[in-house]
């Protein structure tokens, strides 16, 4: 009896096994060897001990990580606050108790089930190249669409826009939050005289405040490591003005086979990323209202 | 029950590579390549004869796109567990031999007799360190594809387009487009545009090539400034496309115009001709060599091995030594040359040409092109012109002169200091 419970206690183990496995193998293994050879000059064939000179070159002799860690701070700083903001207008509209509201909340979830991938970004490349199907449906009312992928002026807000059509985790996610919001609070300030906007950015917001944070957050990795996009529309091009940071991470790894170097680059990523969640995380007690008082 | 479960499990585990063992004798190859669906349809009809021919062999094809291939090729190279033999592109060979110590020396096996592969092509191309590392499956050239129907106004009395300057090359852009503003002369893909318009420039002023085998480059900055002057005239000429029209498209079969038969003429390796005008059977095409300067001592053409095979020297000598009799038997046997026609390439191999010529597989246009081609006086590519890195470094500094993101002089400099960076890192 004693021996089937101690077998019973190793089945958990068993049915995570692929997880754990997945993430040892696949995430902390990578995660630990590359600080390790981020040290080092390797070029996937051999290595050599190198100290902090990837270091010192990232920071002192390479353009183009500057040029690409510039762009892609400014497209994170503005695409977050976009997407967040039009997933929240849309939570907010999805929120009201109208008629087949079910079948419009999963229309606007289903772009984000494909994730950042091959297909959606080649569509896109074919929706917004210069004879694609948006100039040709402005076209039909009379405007000239500008050259949206070959614009060197252009095409970076042509990639700012491409996560706003996928706000459906965030979307969902304020959706929750909007329900959870006690109605007792909106009646009353109604019947002090509060109008919808009033109450909407004085009581609604300010309780959603810590999911807003969440999202933000979450977005924020997502999008400052985006890759697929800039890979298959543009290759970071035209003149490497949407050459964002992941690709010149995948460049200077799997096409210049510096493995040493590029391990030191998504170490400088990794310290950025957390840099700007810390950061987000003290300013987030000046505007994130938690009901027990405390904030994270 | 549940004890007899996990046993049967673990049993099932340790037992199943033996699953797959091989009757006795028999030699099971991997080889790999990349190239679309005709490719792989030929060469898989190929190995299927092969291993009719030879029963103790069998050949496990591992074929892919073109993208990925190399990084894939690169990390099995390293990890030990490359493919028998596969195929490398000629950008890769010096980078391969120098540092990856992957490529067994071809003059080893009885079963290769090079003596049909033009000794030049092996000189250049084929022997690093006195070893013949690689094969040329196939061979390709640089010529200009010309729209017939399209350039009627511009053609001579023996109805052609020949001996071509950029100058008139421009001249005929800009006045077909002033006629028909949907019309361009030429357009490219990115890459093309460092290949066939700014390389063979540069060359044509310097006489050299552009990144020398002993990583130092072959012009000054001076020289590269006026290459990009010349080079932004097919912009501003208005004979090619606009740039930021045609960036999107990554093949000419995706590109509108061409497929409407509103560009004028292509540049574009031979091998790549029936292809091209598969579907636009409406026009008459020609084809002519790439415009020169004036005073150019040379065309700036390319050609050279188009795709090229190599045995893993890290395998067993019996894989090694099948592989070259497979290899031996894809370059020059009758059968296989049928089968493989021109799929990768004009065979590098002069019987198996010869065998295409024979069996009229050789379409007139791309006879005509192949014979264009040999009478150009060009130089061979250096071992690491081709190398990605290398020409993601042109292809950075070509648009930004083309969108004006920097002048000339300035994205010369950028070029020549990020060229000289990046040669002195692979010299290490």
């Amino acid at each position: 009896m004693a021996q089937k419970h101690r077998l019973e206690r190793y089945h958990g183990y068993l049915y995570i096994a692929p997880w754990l496995i997945g993430f040892l193998v696949l995430t902390l293994y990578p995660f630990v060897t590359s600080l390790f050879y981020s040290f080092t000059k390797y070029d996937i064939f051999s290595w050599e001990f190198a100290g902090l000179k990837n270091y010192v070159d990232i920071f002192t002799k390479d353009k183009i990580f500057a040029n690409s860690l510039r762009r892609t701070l400014i497209y994170t700083v503005i695409a977050v606050p976009l997407k967040l903001a039009i997933a929240l207008a849309m939570a907010t509209l999805l929120a009201r108790p109208l008629r087949g509201i079910g079948l419009f909340r999963t229309v606007y979830y289903v772009p984000s089930l494909l994730g950042s991938s091959v297909a959606l970004s080649i569509i896109w490349k074919y929706l917004f190249k210069s004879d694609g199907l948006v100039n040709m449906l402005l076209k039909v009312i009379g405007v000239t669409g500008p050259n949206w992928l070959g614009d060197y002026h252009i095409t970076f807000w042509t990639m700012v826009l491409l996560p706003m059509w996928q706000m459906g985790s965030p979307m969902v996610i304020f959706l929750a939050a909007l329900k959870t919001v006690p109605e007792e609070l909106t009646e009353a300030a109604s019947i002090d005289g509060a109008n919808p906007i009033q109450r909407y950015f004085g009581i609604t917001l300010p309780m959603i405040s810590p999911v807003i944070f969440f999202n933000i957050i979450m977005q924020t990795i997502e999008i400052i490591q985006l890759f697929t996009p800039a890979y298959i529309i543009t290759k970071g091009g035209p003149a490497k003005s949407t050459y964002l940071y992941a690709l010149m991470l995948y460049d200077t790894s799997f096409r210049d086979f510096k493995m040493g170097y590029a391990s030191a680059l998504s170490w400088v990523l990794f310290v950025i990323i957390i840099a700007f969640t810390l950061l987000l995380f003290r300013k987030s007690s000046s505007w994130v209202y938690y009901k027990d008082g405390e904030g994270l | 029950m549940k004890r007899v479960l996990i046993l049967t499990l673990c049993a099932v585990m340790l037992l199943s590579p033996f699953s797959f063992a091989q009757a006795e004798g028999t030699v099971t190859l991997r080889f790999s390549w990349w190239g679309g669906d005709s490719r792989a349809e030929a060469t898989l009809k190929a190995i299927e004869l092969y291993e009719t021919l030879n029963p103790n062999v069998k050949i496990e094809a591992e074929y892919s796109a073109f993208s990925g291939y190399y990084q894939k090729l690169i990390t099995q190279l390293a990890s030990g567990n490359a493919p028998d033999f596969f195929q490398v592109d000629q950008g890769w060979v010096a980078e391969l031999n120098a540092r990856g110590d992957a490529f067994a020396d071809l003059n080893g096996f009885d079963a290769i007799d090079p003596a049909s592969i033009p000794q030049t092509m092996l000189d250049d191309y084929c022997i690093k360190d006195g070893k013949l590392v690689v094969l040329p499956l196939g061979y390709n050239g640089t010529v200009i594809l010309y729209n017939k129907t399209l350039l009627a106004d511009y053609l001579d009395a023996d109805g052609e387009l020949k001996d071509l300057t950029w100058e008139r090359f421009e001249e005929i852009g800009a006045d077909l487009h002033a006629k028909d503003p949907e019309a361009y002369m030429t357009v490219a893909v990115t890459d093309g545009y460092v290949r066939y318009f700014l390389k063979p420039i540069l060359e044509q002023i310097t006489n050299d090539i552009s990144v020398k085998d002993d990583y130092t480059l072959g012009f000054t900055v001076e020289q590269m400034t006026q290459a990009f002057d010349e080079f932004k005239k097919v912009f501003t000429s208005g004979a090619a496309q606009p740039y930021a029209e045609s960036v999107v498209y990554d093949s000419l079969q995706n590109n509108a115009l061409w497929l409407n038969g509103k560009i004028g003429a292509v540049p574009l390796f031979f091998s790549n001709i029936d292809g091209e005008i598969a579907n636009l059977t409406d026009f008459d095409w020609g084809v002519t060599a790439l415009p020169k300067m004036e005073g150019a001592q040379t065309s700036g053409q390319e050609v050279c091995p188009s795709l090229m095979v190599a045995i893993n020297k890290n395998v067993s000598e019996t894989q090694q030594a099948e592989a070259a009799k497979f290899i031996q038997w894809m370059l020059n046997d009758p059968e296989a040359v049928k089968l493989l026609g021109t799929q990768r390439g004009v065979p590098a191999s002069e019987a198996a040409l010869a065998t295409l010529v024979e069996n009229d597989m050789l379409s007139d246009i791309m006879t005509k092109a192949i014979e264009i081609s040999s009478a150009s006086v060009g130089f061979k590519n250096g071992d690491y012109e081709m190398d990605s890195s290398i020409n993601s470094i042109f292809v950075e500094n070509m648009e930004q002169v083309i969108y004006d993101v920097a002048s000339s002089a300035d994205a010369a400099q950028q070029l020549s200091d990020a060229l000289a960076g990046r040669l002195a890192e692979m010299k290490q």
